[in-house]
């Protein structure tokens, strides 16, 4: 068994398989904590964490976590988001499975394609009848996936109208959830080596920080 | 005021106490010093993104 004692041996704490407890940490936020019995800490990671990120996820209309290589949108945040873990998986799902040419999973609406000459391009599909009329050449917006089609710097495109209907909020909550997944990182660690007591240590010449130790009993 | 309380930054508050709550959190097990880490982290965090605003604010003000 693992066990956390910090430097004045003031507190120890079980951490069990710490590898496991990191891989549960990192799937729901705190369930890390809750497979150490560290109920307390767990949950309140768990409700701020998660908090964070579905405000963010909130914000921006579902849209802001997703995963993307494209040339000119390379969705690097996602880096950070995928550590919040489960919630973020189907944006994972979206990206092994749609690819330039084949359409997204779950759409939530479809949009006017560039060259419709009766209504804004990129504009939303709001009447079932013209999803008809347009068929296959309506452009579907996935739930959490990337953009459809390419996306251009200088060219209208569908991430561009994403930021016209969000504003502002679309900045405001990728921030919200890249903040999320950066705070799993530090529960991940924690849940891995225990709290990080280095203060304790500090206030007196014999403190040392604390350690993960293995204990036969 | 108003114009302060209806602005982008009140976005910065719950983003604010979310990295307190689980900085503070991951610094200790007991929950006195817990809180105490949680108070000190926000306090901390608030005074060092307001010397930013008030940075910017300036530079902001030389330029015009």
């Amino acid at each position: 068994m693992v066990y956390y004692e910090s430097p004045k041996n003031t507190v120890r704490v079980e951490l069990g398989n710490r590898y496991l407890a990191a891989l549960y940490a990192w799937l729901l936020p705190g369930a890390g904590h809750f497979y150490q019995r560290r109920y307390t800490k767990g949950l309140l990671f768990s409700i701020t964490v998660l908090t964070t990120y579905f405000i963010g996820f909130w914000l921006g209309d579902g849209r802001v976590v997703y995963a993307s290589w494209k040339k000119h949108d390379w969705r690097w945040q996602f880096v950070a988001q995928c550590f919040v873990g489960a919630p973020t998986f189907p944006a994972l799902i979206q990206a092994l499975q749609t690819d330039e040419k084949s359409p997204p999973l779950w759409i939530r609406n479809y949009r006017y394609p560039p060259n419709d000459k009766t209504n804004p391009a990129y504009s939303r599909i709001t009447e079932p009848s013209e999803l008809k009329r347009l068929g296959k050449s309506a452009i579907p917006d996935g739930f959490m996936a990337a953009p459809f089609g390419e996306v251009s710097p200088t060219e209208p495109d569908v991430l561009a109208a994403w930021h016209a209907e969000l504003g502002h909020y679309f900045d405001i909550a990728t921030l919200y959830t890249f903040v999320a997944g950066l705070l799993n990182l530090l529960v991940i660690y924690d849940a891995f080596a225990g709290p990080g007591m280095y203060l304790e240590g500090t206030e007196e010449e014999d403190g040392e920080s604390g350690s993960a130790e293995e204990d036969e009993s | 005021m108003m114009q302060l309380l209806t602005s982008h930054y009140m976005h910065l508050l719950p983003l604010i106490a979310a990295t307190s709550i689980v900085y503070g959190a991951t610094r200790d097990e007991r929950p006195i010093f817990i809180l105490s880490h949680i108070v000190r982290s926000a306090i901390w965090m608030t005074v060092f993104l307001g010397i930013i605003m008030v940075v910017l604010a300036v530079l902001g003000w030389l330029i015009q």
